[in-house]
């Protein structure tokens, strides 16, 4: 099977990434909503409980987080399909991409620090407001730092794949100059 | 870069147009202009035999060192 050029496996990745763009986005706006309309429901009942406000405002800033990381990761995704679309119209070695690949890396560590931030607010809000029992909410927090790891470790070697691309490129160059 | 190449000289010197030298050399116009306009990384030991063959001259006629 062809990797680049058209009728390929690229073009197929390709396609495949933005029809999982539509759905991060159309998850991104209805996540936002739900999440929105839960606060403000919450926001207005009239149970008055103990450090009431604390807990909405900590639930908001968990909410804005993982949805942030959302946007961020679609970020990701529009980079790896610009890279596909280079690699169909069988733009190997070009700095363009080299240019993608930084900037996924520099997102992926976004996305991992903002989950650290969320288990921080996580690890607050279950120490503080505790409605589960404690093998969940460890269970919660181990997930949240896997996430973060695996996009800080996806970031890193990303970084590490984008020095490997570019002595590529200067190699390329190297040959293609000479006579 | 501090090497530069003189074809252009040898080809006035030589009164020889470039594609004719390019065609006798063996490489194409494009790669010749590359050479000329010093926008060349490296020179296969080949190319440069074939250059001084066709030139008449000695390696050291077309490539200069320029601090």
């Amino acid at each position: 099977m062809k990797i680049s050029g058209e009728k390929s496996l690229s073009s197929k990745v390709e396609n495949g990434l933005k029809v999982l763009f539509l759905v991060i986005t159309l998850l991104d706006i209805v996540t936002l909503g739900v999440s929105g309309v839960a606060i403000f429901s919450e926001f207005n009942s009239f149970s008055v409980r103990e450090n009431y406000l604390t807990r909405i405002v900590l639930e908001a800033i968990i909410s804005v987080v993982l949805l942030s990381t959302g946007i961020v990761a679609l970020f990701i995704i529009h980079q790896f399909i610009k890279i596909f679309k280079n690699l169909k119209e069988s733009k190997l070695f070009e700095k363009g991409n080299a240019k993608c690949l930084n900037k996924i890396c520099t997102m992926s560590i976004v996305i991992g620090s903002l989950y650290l931030i969320c288990l921080i607010g996580v690890c607050i809000l279950l120490e503080y407001f505790n409605t589960i029992d404690f093998l969940s909410s460890l269970l919660i927090k181990v997930l949240i730092l896997v996430f973060a790891v695996a996009f800080l470790v996806f970031g890193i070697g990303i970084k590490i794949l984008n020095y490997i691309y570019i002595k590529a490129i200067e190699y390329k160059e190297e040959n293609d100059f000479t006579i | 870069m501090p090497i530069i190449v003189n074809v252009d000289v040898m080809l006035a010197k030589r009164k020889m147009s470039s594609g004719e030298l390019a065609e006798k050399v063996g490489i194409t116009p494009a790669n010749l202009s590359i050479l000329k306009t010093n926008k060349a990384k490296a020179i296969r030991f080949s190319t440069l035999e074939k250059l001084c063959e066709v030139l008449n001259c000695k390696p050291g006629d077309i490539l200069d060192y320029v601090k």
